[in-house]
Order: C-alpha cells, then sequence, then structure tokens
C-alpha cells in the first residue's frame, strides 16, 4: 500500500469503513443469487461450484462468497495474467470483460471458466468484478473435459487465455459461436456464461453507485484498509502460535494411464508472523490429467488455511500476503506446460488441500486459542461422475453428478466429524434432490443413503459417506465415467495430541474418504469406466 | 359487533380489537408458554376492562376471532412435537438426515459460514429408528415400477404402532405424480389403527411437489406439529364458546390466509411462519385501502429484521422456507430475516467495529434494561442518542438505565476508537440502518424492483425508531408507520382473507433452439391442470362457507428457461387457456426475466419449461372499516437535545405525543413521537404527519406530500 493510501485510509472514521465494507460485501453477495439465478447448470445451482468477487486493479481479492473456495484463490492470476497479456491490445476499457479457462493463466483447470469484468469510475480503472464457474462441457476428448488419456494440455479441452468476450457492453457474436462451437452442451454453457455476465455487471454498477456516493477514493481506500486489516489478524494469530515446521504427506494413486504412487509433500514453516508452505519433495509432474498448475496449488493452500487458521477474519487477500510458496517447477502439484490438468481440482489440487489440512492443524493444535479449529481431513477424495448420452427423448445429454460430495467429515477434538459433510472447499455445500436428477436425465436411483460404519475411528470418530447406486432408464448411447483416488490410500488423520491437556487422539477421516463407498463390486459392470470407481451402477438387464 | 385479532408471540400476545365504526383497541399481555390460552384471556381481560365491560359480555360482541401463533415453530425449535414415524421408499430412508447437506448451514449467517468446527446438523425431528423402508418405486413419469410390498408396508405400520408413535408421515419417491402406494399405506394404516389414534400425513396431500428432501420434511413436519396445534387450538376454541363466543374461530396461516380449527390441525406445518406473515397481511390490507400497490415491509424487534414484499398488491410468496434449521416446501409469504434488530450488540476487535448478527435478546437484554446485560447494543446507543427517553419508555413502564448504556458504549466501542460516546452511540446507528439497507436494496433492486417505486411501512419493537435512516437511504417514496404498528400482527389475523392454493408439479416443455418458447406447449393441457386446480379450491372455500360471489381465484404457472433450476413465478389472465395466451405468458416470463438480470440476459434457444400450475383461491370475509384516527389530545410540544447519527450532531428535536397530533397537522425533523408503546424517530429533511385513520407518514422535504 502507498503512503498516500495509508494516509487516505487513516482519515475515513471507523464508522464510515464498516459501512462501506459491509456494501462491498453485500454486492458479492448480489453477485451470487444473480449467478445462481440465472445459471441453468446444476453444478452450479445445486452445488454451488463457482465464486464471485471484487479485486482491486491489481487482482488482489477485496471479497468472496461462500461458495468453492479453490476458485478464489486462482482470480488474482486470471487478473494479473489478463493485465500483463491484453493491457496494451487489445486493451481493458470500460464495458469489456474477459473470460478465461487457461490453467497455466489462472484458471484451476479448464471446465472452471473465469469471467472478469474492470470496474470504472468516472473514466478511471478503479476495479474489477469477476465471476468463475464449473461448466458441464468445455470440449476436449471426454464427455465433461475429464480427459482420462490426455498427455498433453491441447488434448483436455478448449483453451481461453483471456479473450475480450464483451467489448465496450456488446457480446461478441464472433467469439461466443466459436466458444459453443467448441461445447458438446452448448445451451448449459450459454447460459452459464450469461449469468457470469450478468452478475459482473450488477457488481459494476452497484460499484459506481457507492463511489457515487462515498467518493472513490474513499471506497478505494476501504479495501485497502479491509485487506491490511485481515493481514494484521492473521500475523497477529500467527505471532500467538510457536515457530515451528509440521509436515503432511498424501498421495494421488493413479494417473490416468498407469497405476503409480505420487507423492504430494508439504513442510509448514511458520516463523513469527508469517507461514512459508514448502511443497519440495513432492513427485515429479505426471503424464496424465492429475497434475494441477501453480494457480491450483495457491487455491489449495489458501482453501486449507481459511477455516483452520481465520475463521473470524474476513477472508481476503491479506491473509494471502503472510503466506510464501515454495515449490518447485515440474512437480504433480505445479506443473509446467504442456502437462494436462484437466483433473487437477479433484487430484493434485485436494491432495494439496488435504497435507496442508493436516500440517495447519498439527500447528494449529498446538494453542488452546486455535486448538478448536484442528481437525482431520474432511472428504480426502473426490469421485468424479459423469453421465453422458441421448436423453428419453434422444437429444444430448450429459450430466456430472455431485452426489459424492456428501462424504464423511473429518473429526475434532472436541466432537465427531459430520455425516455427509460436502466438500471441504464448499462452505455452504449442497447436493441436489434424486428427483431433480431423475427428471433431468434418463437414469434411476436404487438408492442413496448413509453407509454404515464408513467413518473412521477414534475417540472422536469421523463422519459416515453416503452411498449410492444408479441404473440407466435407457439404452443408447448412454456412457458413465467415474474417477477416484485414495481406495488405496486412506487418508491419514490429521493431528495427534500436540496439545498437552487433550492427550489421546482425534479420530481420523480415513474412510470417510471413499466417497461414495459400495466400490469395487464388479469391474465388468463398468461400461466404459476408466479409473477406479467408488459408485456402483448397474445396466438394465444385469443380473445383481 | 367486534373484530378480535390475537398474534401469539414469543414474549408478548397482543391484542387488537375493532368495533363496526372502526375503533381501535390494543393491549398486550404476557405470554405464557405452559398454556398459551391463559395469556390470550389475560389479554382479553385487559380489553375489557378498557372497555368497562366483563369478559362474558365483552366476549359475547365478538363476531370473528383470528390469531396468529408461533406456538408450532415454538413447539419445532424445543422439539416438543409428537413421537412421529417416518416411511419412504426403500433405499432412501437417510433423506431427512442427509437434508441435501443443507441442514449445518441453515440459519448460520454468511458471516459464520467459515466457522467449520461449529457446524452441526439440527436435532432430529424423528428418531432413525423411527424410520422403516418399504420395497414399492414409482418413476419420474408416474409408471409403476415395482408395486408396493403390502406385507412389508403392514409390517412396518405395525412396528411403528407397537413402537408408541403419535404421528406418521408417509413420504415416497415421485408420490406426487402417482400417490396410489401412499394412499395404499394409508388404507392400510387405517385397518391397523381403526380407531384414529394416529395423526396422518400423506406427501402427496401436504406437499404435492418436486423434490423429495423438502417434501418428506414438510410431510414429517406436519406430522410432528398436528397432535399439538389440534390440541391447542381445541383447548382454545373451547374455552372461548365456554364464555359465550359465538363468531368464527380461525388461525393465519403462512400463506396469509385464515383457517378453520380442523383445518389448521390437518396442516399443521402451514402454521411455522404465521406470527411473522401477520404483519404482512395487515400491512396488505392496510395498503389497499391507502391505495400503496407496492410496499415494502419491515419489522424490526428485538434479535431480528424481518422483510416482506407486496408487489401489485399481492405479497411476494416463496416456494421455499426454512424453519428450525429444515426446509419447508409449500408457498408461504417471502419474509426475509437477518440479525440486525434492538438487542444486537456492538463490539470492536483491532480497532474495527462490527454490530450484530449477535444479539442480546429479551435476555439479558441492552445494558439499558439493567437485567444482566454487559455489552452494548443498538437500544443502548438509542437511548444515549436521545431518542429513546429512558424515563417514558413503554409508556413509562420500564425505567432504563442511561448512565449504564453511556458507561458500556464508552468504555467498549468509544474509547478503543478515539471517539466521543455520542460518535460512538450514533456509529452504532450508522451501521445497523446501513446493513438493514443493504438487505433491503438486495430484496428489491437486487430482484430487479426500483425502492421509489415503494412505500415502506415500519412497526415491531424497533422499526419506527430506525425507519427514518434505512427508508431515506433506499429512497422510498414515503414512509408509513401504522396506527397499530405494534401490534401489526395480530391486526393482520383480524384483517385476512380465507386463502386456499392448490398447485401440482406438471412439467411441460416448448420452443428450444430457433423455434418460439410457446412452440410447443399446449393449451388445453394447460387448461385441464387450471380446471383440476380450480376446483379443488373452490371445494375448500365452499367448506369454509364462502359464497361463490365472494370468491376470487387466480392462475399462476412457474417457467424457466430450460435446465435452470430457479423459476419465475408469472400469473395468467382467468380465462380459458387459448393458444394465444400461452404466447402471452411466455412473453410475460421473458419480459420479467430480463427485467429482473438485465438486457440480454434471457436465453431464449435453451427452450422453456413451466414446472409449476398454481391456483391461489381467495374467500372475503366481512370485515371492519379501516380505523378512523381518534380524536388528538391536547399535549404541549418539548423538545431535547438529541443527537443525529447522519448528521453527526447534537440537535434539539421536537418531542411530540402522537395522540397529540391532529390530522394533516405537520412535524418536521428531527423529531421524537412517543406513543406509550412505541417511539417514532424523524430525521433532519424530513417531516411527519397523522393521516385520517391514525397513521403516521413521514416524508422527505423537498418530495411533494
Amino acid at each position: 500500500m502507498t503512503t498516500a493510501t495509508q494516509a487516505q485510509a487513516r482519515a475515513i472514521d471507523p464508522i464510515t469503513f464498516e459501512v462501506v465494507r459491509h456494501k462491498l460485501q453485500a454486492m458479492t453477495e448480489e453477485q451470487a443469487i444473480t449467478l445462481k439465478a440465472v445459471s441453468g447448470s446444476p453444478v452450479v445451482t445445486d452445488a454451488t461450484d463457482f465464486n464471485n468477487g471484487i479485486y482491486l486493479t491489481d487482482g488482489s481479492i477485496v471479497t468472496m462468497g461462500p461458495q468453492v473456495l479453490f476458485h478464489t484463490g486462482t482470480m488474482s492470476a486470471v487478473i494479473r495474467n489478463i493485465t500483463a497479456d491484453f493491457a496494451a491490445s487489445p486493451g481493458i476499457n470500460e464495458g469489456d470483460m474477459y473470460i478465461l479457462n487457461d490453467p497455466y493463466k489462472g484458471a484451476v483447470h479448464q471446465p472452471d471458466v473465469a469471467i472478469v469484468a474492470p470496474i470504472f469510475h468516472e473514466g478511471r480503472h478503479v476495479a474489477w468484478a469477476g465471476s468463475c464457474a464449473h461448466q458441464l462441457d468445455v470440449g476436449g476428448m471426454n464427455f465433461g473435459s475429464w480427459s482420462f488419456k490426455a498427455t498433453e494440455v491441447q488434448q483436455e479441452a478448449m483453451l481461453l487465455p483471456g479473450v475480450k468476450l464483451v467489448e465496450a457492453g456488446e457480446l461478441r457474436q464472433d467469439l461466443w459461436q466459436m466458444i459453443m462451437g467448441m461445447s458438446r452442451l452448448p445451451m448449459v454453457l450459454g447460459l452459464d456464461l450469461k449469468a457470469m455476465i450478468a452478475a459482473n455487471n450488477v457488481a459494476a454498477r452497484r460499484m459506481v453507485e457507492v463511489m457515487d456516493r462515498y467518493g472513490a477514493d474513499c471506497v478505494e481506500a476501504v479495501m485497502h484498509a479491509e485487506i491490511d486489516a485481515s493481514e494484521q489478524q492473521l500475523r497477529a494469530r500467527l505471532r500467538e502460535l510457536p515457530d515451528g515446521v509440521f509436515r503432511a504427506v498424501d498421495f494421488l494413486e493413479h494417473d490416468g494411464h498407469t497405476d503409480a504412487l505420487y507423492e504430494v509433500r508439504v513442510a509448514v514453516h511458520k516463523h513469527d508472523d508469517a507461514l512459508t508452505f514448502d511443497l519440495e519433495g513432492s513427485s515429479p509432474q505426471a503424464p496424465g490429467f492429475i497434475n494441477c498448475t501453480h494457480a491450483g496449488l495457491v487455491g489449495a493452500l489458501f482453501t486449507a488455511l481459511l477455516p483452520i487458521l481465520a475463521p473470524d477474519i474476513r477472508w481476503n487477500a491479506g491473509l494471502l500476503r503472510a503466506v510464501t510458496v515454495k515449490a518447485p517447477e515440474g512437480i504433480v502439484c505445479n506443473a509446467t506446460w504442456p502437462a494436462p490438468v484437466s483433473s487437477g481440482t479433484v487430484s493434485a489440487v485436494w491432495v494439496v488441500t488435504n497435507v496442508a489440512v493436516m500440517a495447519l492443524s498439527r500447528l494449529a493444535s498446538c494453542d488452546e486459542r486455535t486448538a478448536g479449529e484442528a481437525a482431520a481431513v474432511t472428504k480426502g477424495s473426490m469421485t468424479v461422475l459423469t453421465m453422458s448420452g441421448a436423453d428419453r427423448d434422444g437429444s444430448p445429454f450429459g450430466t456430472f453428478m455431485l452426489d459424492s460430495t456428501a462424504g464423511g467429515g473429518g473429526a475434532y477434538a472436541d466432537h465427531d466429524g459430520l455425516d455427509a459433510s460436502g466438500d471441504y472447499c464448499v462452505p455452504r455445500p449442497s447436493i441436489a434432490n434424486v428427483e431433480t436428477n431423475e427428471a433431468a436425465g434418463p437414469y434411476l436411483y436404487l438408492y442413496r443413503r448413509l453407509l454404515a460404519d464408513t467413518g473412521g475411528a477414534g475417540r472422536q470418530r469421523g463422519g459416515a459417506t453416503i452411498g449410492l447406486a444408479l441404473t440407466r432408464t435407457t439404452c443408447h448411447g448412454w456412457t458413465p465415467c467415474s474417477s477416484a483416488t485414495a481406495s488405496k490410500c486412506p487418508t491419514p488423520p490429521a493431528c495427534w495430541a500436540a496439545w498437552r491437556d487433550r492427550p489421546t487422539a482425534i479420530g481420523c477421516g480415513r474412510l470417510t474418504a471413499a466417497a461414495p463407498s459400495a466400490a469395487s463390486r464388479d469391474p465388468r459392470r463398468w461400461g466404459s469406466t476408466t479409473l477406479r470407481c467408488a459408485t456402483w451402477v448397474r445396466s438394465p438387464g444385469s443380473s445383481s | 359487533m367486534l373484530f378480535v385479532g390475537v398474534d401469539i408471540g414469543g414474549t408478548f400476545t397482543d391484542l387488537v380489537v375493532m368495533d363496526d365504526d372502526g375503533a381501535v383497541v390494543t393491549d398486550k399481555a404476557l405470554t405464557t408458554p405452559h398454556a398459551l390460552e391463559e395469556g390470550v384471556f389475560n389479554a382479553l381481560t385487559l380489553v375489557a376492562d378498557q372497555r368497562g365491560e366483563t369478559l362474558d359480555a365483552f366476549l359475547a360482541q365478538v363476531s370473528a376471532f383470528g390469531h396468529g401463533t408461533t406456538q408450532a415453530t415454538n413447539a419445532l425449535i424445543e422439539r416438543k412435537g409428537a413421537r412421529t414415524g417416518l416411511i419412504t421408499t426403500q433405499g432412501f430412508g437417510d433423506t431427512l438426515f442427509i437434508q441435501r447437506l443443507q441442514g449445518f448451514t441453515a440459519g448460520v449467517p454468511s458471516e459464520h459460514l467459515g466457522w467449520y468446527s461449529r457446524r452441526r446438523y439440527p436435532d432430529p425431528i424423528v428418531a432413525r429408528c423411527l424410520v422403516r423402508e418399504v420395497p414399492e418405486r414409482v418413476d419420474q413419469a408416474g409408471a409403476v415400477l415395482y408395486p408396493l410390498d403390502e406385507e412389508a408396508a403392514r409390517e412396518a405400520i405395525g412396528s411403528l404402532l407397537a413402537d408408541g408413535v403419535e404421528a406418521l408421515a408417509v413420504c415416497l419417491l415421485w408420490s406426487f405424480r402417482n400417490p396410489v402406494h401412499e394412499r395404499r399405506i394409508a388404507e392400510i394404516t387405517a385397518e391397523l389403527d381403526p380407531d384414529g389414534r394416529v395423526f396422518l400425513s400423506l406427501s402427496c396431500d401436504v406437499s404435492p411437489v418436486l423434490g423429495e428432501y423438502e417434501r418428506t420434511a414438510t410431510t414429517v413436519l406436519n406430522s410432528y406439529l398436528g397432535p399439538i396445534v389440534e390440541h391447542y387450538l381445541e383447548r382454545l376454541e373451547t374455552s372461548l364458546r365456554d364464555r359465550g363466543f359465538t363468531g368464527t374461530f380461525s388461525v393465519l396461516n403462512s400463506i396469509g390466509g385464515v383457517m378453520g380449527a380442523r383445518e389448521a390441525a390437518e396442516h399443521a406445518v402451514l402454521l411455522l411462519a404465521s406470527g411473522p406473515t401477520g404483519g404482512v397481511i395487515g400491512s396488505r390490507y392496510l395498503a389497499k385501502e391507502l391505495g400503496h400497490r407496492n410496499v415494502i415491509t419491515t419489522d424490526m424487534g428485538g434479535t431480528s429484521f424481518d422483510v416482506g414484499l407486496i408487489i401489485d398488491g399481492r405479497p411476494v410468496v416463496s416456494a421455499i422456507t426454512e424453519v428450525g434449521r429444515y426446509h419447508v416446501s409449500a408457498p408461504m409469504v417471502d419474509i426475509t430475516a437477518v440479525g440486525s434488530g434492538g438487542g444486537s450488540i456492538a463490539t470492536v476487535h483491532d480497532g474495527l467495529i462490527a454490530v450484530g448478527p449477535e444479539s442480546a435478546g429479551a435476555s439479558p437484554g441492552p445494558v439499558c434494561y439493567g437485567r444482566g446485560g454487559t455489552q452494548p447494543t443498538v437500544t443502548d446507543a438509542n437511548v444515549v442518542l436521545g431518542i429513546i427517553d429512558p424515563d417514558h419508555f413503554l409508556g413509562g413502564r420500564m425505567q432504563l438505565d442511561r448512565a449504564a448504556a453511556e458507561a458500556a458504549i464508552e468504555r467498549q466501542i468509544a474509547q478503543p476508537l478515539g471517539l466521543t460516546v455520542l460518535e460512538a452511540a450514533a456509529g452504532i446507528r450508522r451501521i445497523v440502518d446501513a446493513q438493514m439497507a443493504d438487505t433491503l436494496r438486495e430484496l428489491t433492486i437486487g430482484r430487479g424492483h426500483d425502492p421509489r417505486d415503494f412505500v415502506l411501512y415500519a412497526y415491531g419493537g424497533a422499526g419506527p425508531m430506525h425507519c427514518a435512516g434505512y427508508g431515506a437511504e433506499l429512497g422510498v417514496q414515503k414512509i408509513v408507520v401504522p396506527t397499530t404498528s405494534m401490534a401489526q400482527s395480530a391486526y393482520g389475523a383480524l384483517a385476512s382473507d380465507v386463502q386456499h392454493s392448490a398447485e401440482r408439479s406438471a412439467l411441460m416443455r416448448g420452443g428450444g433452439g430457433p423455434q418460439p418458447g410457446w412452440a410447443g406447449l399446449e393449451a388445453a393441457a394447460m387448461e385441464a391442470q387450471f380446471t383440476e386446480l380450480e376446483e379443488q379450491c373452490h371445494a375448500a372455500l365452499s367448506r369454509y362457507g364462502i359464497a361463490e360471489a365472494d370468491r376470487e381465484l387466480t392462475r399462476s404457472v412457474d417457467m424457466r428457461y430450460r435446465r435452470q433450476t430457479h423459476e419465475l413465478i408469472v400469473p395468467l389472465p382467468d380465462a380459458t387457456v387459448d393458444q394465444a395466451a400461452v404466447q402471452r405468458v411466455v412473453e410475460r416470463f421473458e419480459q420479467t426475466y430480463e427485467d429482473t438480470y438485465g438486457r440480454g440476459a434471457g436465453f431464449r434457444e435453451a427452450g422453456i419449461e413451466v414446472t409449476t400450475f398454481r391456483v391461489d383461491g381467495l374467500g372475503r370475509t366481512r370485515k371492519p372499516r379501516l380505523p378512523q384516527a381518534p380524536d388528538h389530545v391536547e399535549a404541549p410540544r418539548r423538545e431535547r437535545p438529541v443527537y443525529d447519527a447522519d448528521a453527526t450532531a447534537l440537535v434539539t428535536a421536537q418531542v411530540v405525543d402522537w395522540i397529540s397530533l391532529a390530522v394533516g397537522e405537520r412535524v418536521d425533523g428531527p423529531a421524537v413521537l412517543e406513543h406509550p408503546t412505541t417511539t417514532v424517530y424523524v430525521a433532519s429533511e424530513q417531516h411527519a404527519s397523522v393521516d385520517e385513520h391514525g397513521n403516521l407518514i413521514i416524508e422527505s422535504d423537498g418530495v411533494p406530500a
């Protein structure tokens, strides 16, 4: 922050500060309401796999929503890359919006499409509004753009490095049609892109109104001061904790080509009021789609940090300022171009979150004031299940089933983990009704229930996962595809008795990792299934 | 002839009595949780006393007794419902426990969603051991894929009866498409329970709409609350009759209509938002008489700020409502509650001030109450600023401790921030006003409504004290503080019509690609849906004794672009649906959509889906005329210093007794209007006057009256 802005921030009275700050958060709430209302994708509307926010002109996060946290950590990289690459040509002007899904330019993986809009006030660029949402299909070799046979990023999906989709308030039809033409579900993608554009419009309009009323200087100073405040609060918390190194390791099991093991290692160095995450020692990048780029790595570390060390601090870029990330190039969680990354979110990003949760929980359990936030890993893996083919009326159908987010929650020192907890990266999770899913596509549930004894054992047990069974109801061209990890290497417990008054083991989320289970009944029943599957799918006519 | 409205709230039982001339008497008594009818009789006795009559003589003149109640809500919150058993489709017995993963974030303010360590599922309303799964299956088209295993059903019901359940709920997949298996289970239950001792709810009756979690929760809640509501209403009605009451007895439901005692017991789940709905319905009645088509209703109490919208004379309704951390799928008046109230606590951490959502509530309450509260609240700020007179709070019935409020704000807010105590108190007020204004913006502008088209109604304990701030910031035309503001919900119970809604999920698709949205939508099929729903409404209204001439039926559908999950409600004219009407309804949907989400947001290529058909039936009941302003009582205007939060300066405010104002008499802000049960603040650059009905109208200077 410049000295001038600091002076301005000091000049703002604390009351005006709180009033304006609340308005910035309200804008982000309104972005989310708009996005959900316009979107036509159950991934967005039911599973809230999206996020919105307001950012400084340099991309620093000012506000974010309580939806998928991975998206937020990466938005700064999205904005910084667009600024670096395109400020000169084709330029960043009033009424423009850029669309980006290139993981080497800031996206977590290709289906996570971001649209960002510069906000101008009286002709001056004052902030960015942004939205990011998981898309059902952005092309590539497989439905859903989970490209398990890919060996390079070019095969996986369309790649948008930051393209000016909206220019001076007008949607560019040439680009629109090009993007629609590359998706298997253009109607769904179209609604989602319109939803993100609408959400950004709402934020930009609101920001201009607030700046008109309180002055752009005032609002900008509040945004900076808000980030400073969170940084200072996190640093103060870190100073209370003992210095030390906290290590954790977890594994990725299959790279889409071979059943190899990949390690993700983290060493969290806590010194004074700062944290360094060192990923040295993690496996080299894979030849398949399980890698993630630097953007995904940062998104994962940010996600792990928030609920453990900052549950009561407002979430923004200030928290990242107390953090340094050291990761060698070319490892599975900091891959170099053109390594494939389309499964990054549920593979490398997921496992980085796991190890960061483990290491940070050990750190948190060293002090009574933070020990209550230390937890075993929640739902250490994510099962992806996509289904595509012909709908009942013969039209193209495809979906990304998110029931598998209902895995078990990690235990805490003083209470059991939650049954059906939702993903760690989602503060307000949700799954669709069985009836909603059956209405949307040609398949039938045989059951969806909590599975007994799937919570890891311990004085406090981990939460139970749900399991489900499906069968298709039409017989033509139906392709289920599922991938999951952590069937072989259960997620280790996060923390042991570091806290002297609680000399007991904490229940781990070991089996809770394998959601939803009823796993590996009979692999011959698996149509074109590729990896180990944690969901039982039955075709009509089969006997069991 | 007298009309009585009662609202049984958590703390007070409010009562409004109106006579044929529109003269209004209000009073309140403490709610008696152990036997709610006691509080009702206490309040009735107070009013009878005011009128100089005996209770029996008073009751004999009452022609209609309407009441709203939080009894169902409290029974749910305290988990005091009936021992309930649940029967589901085999394989789906955990649906109510999984809650679509929404149970542990329900009711959590967004500021607290990051506290993962505090997440908990709500206490169950059905014990898992009282859930039985039966083999059967119906598919999305309503076809029976696997017939009900009757032996298994018999076994399930028998074992639940043996387990001593007082109520049963049945929710099978897709039963709203084909209820045959649920109906058969009802028949078997009748065989096994011939005396009908067990209260039974079927999901195809209670909530015949898509979405098995919400449908299950709604059906279970209906059974869980039914027996309690039944006993309570029976007791109350009988005791009124015993004392000579011969009029109609009704209960206000959450969609804003009244129901008789029997129907209310059968639909107990519809009482879950009865209390706050009363305020909106009372406002709608008033708005109709005053000619206000669009109204924002704001009810600011001790712990929450409840907002409702009336658009084109109708309360906005939502399809799913969260109550007691479960989700009810039945149309209810849409009331958004945020944690801003008189009891909201102000804190300073690391030089940053925050107000709410934590509340001191009624106990321990604000510091100035002297009941053990130590953290400064919004009410404490109002006392320090001079808006609340500590010697005349609630008409002098409660002495407030101004020095204690000042000391708390001084020590906990002013000193850490380097402000004077007045600046700190003004800050608390500005922040809470801005939060409420932000909520109002989200609910109006955020949904495509321009607040300048609305009149804002303010009621509840703290609403009239704060509406000057949040109303001005929102930019509404004018603010109305109703003469019944201290008992607005009771007024709603008195003013409500009989209401019966019927709806059904039925998916119809039109358009897609280059075709217009109405292509493929069949007028005759739509008409058939409406005809059947209208028959249901007529039957219900005639059961209530409403003559055909007094019935008003309105049709609407829920529409969306294909694959969306969020629908817009689109009304249809009351005429046979033909192809031209289908085209008009699609056009109206597309227009509403663009109005709401901006030009170009529509996506016609995706095609249109109609998901739900609905008929709202209204039966007009006899109602008193609007109250006339009582004759004003001469009382001198006074003055006292008040610190104006927006002007950030001490100003000299006029202090005026509300009842001393003649119709049309103007009071310029800054002013405090005092009434035995409420305090109204009028800010600088605003003025207030009393209309012919006794309501207080606040307008900004420069806006023509």
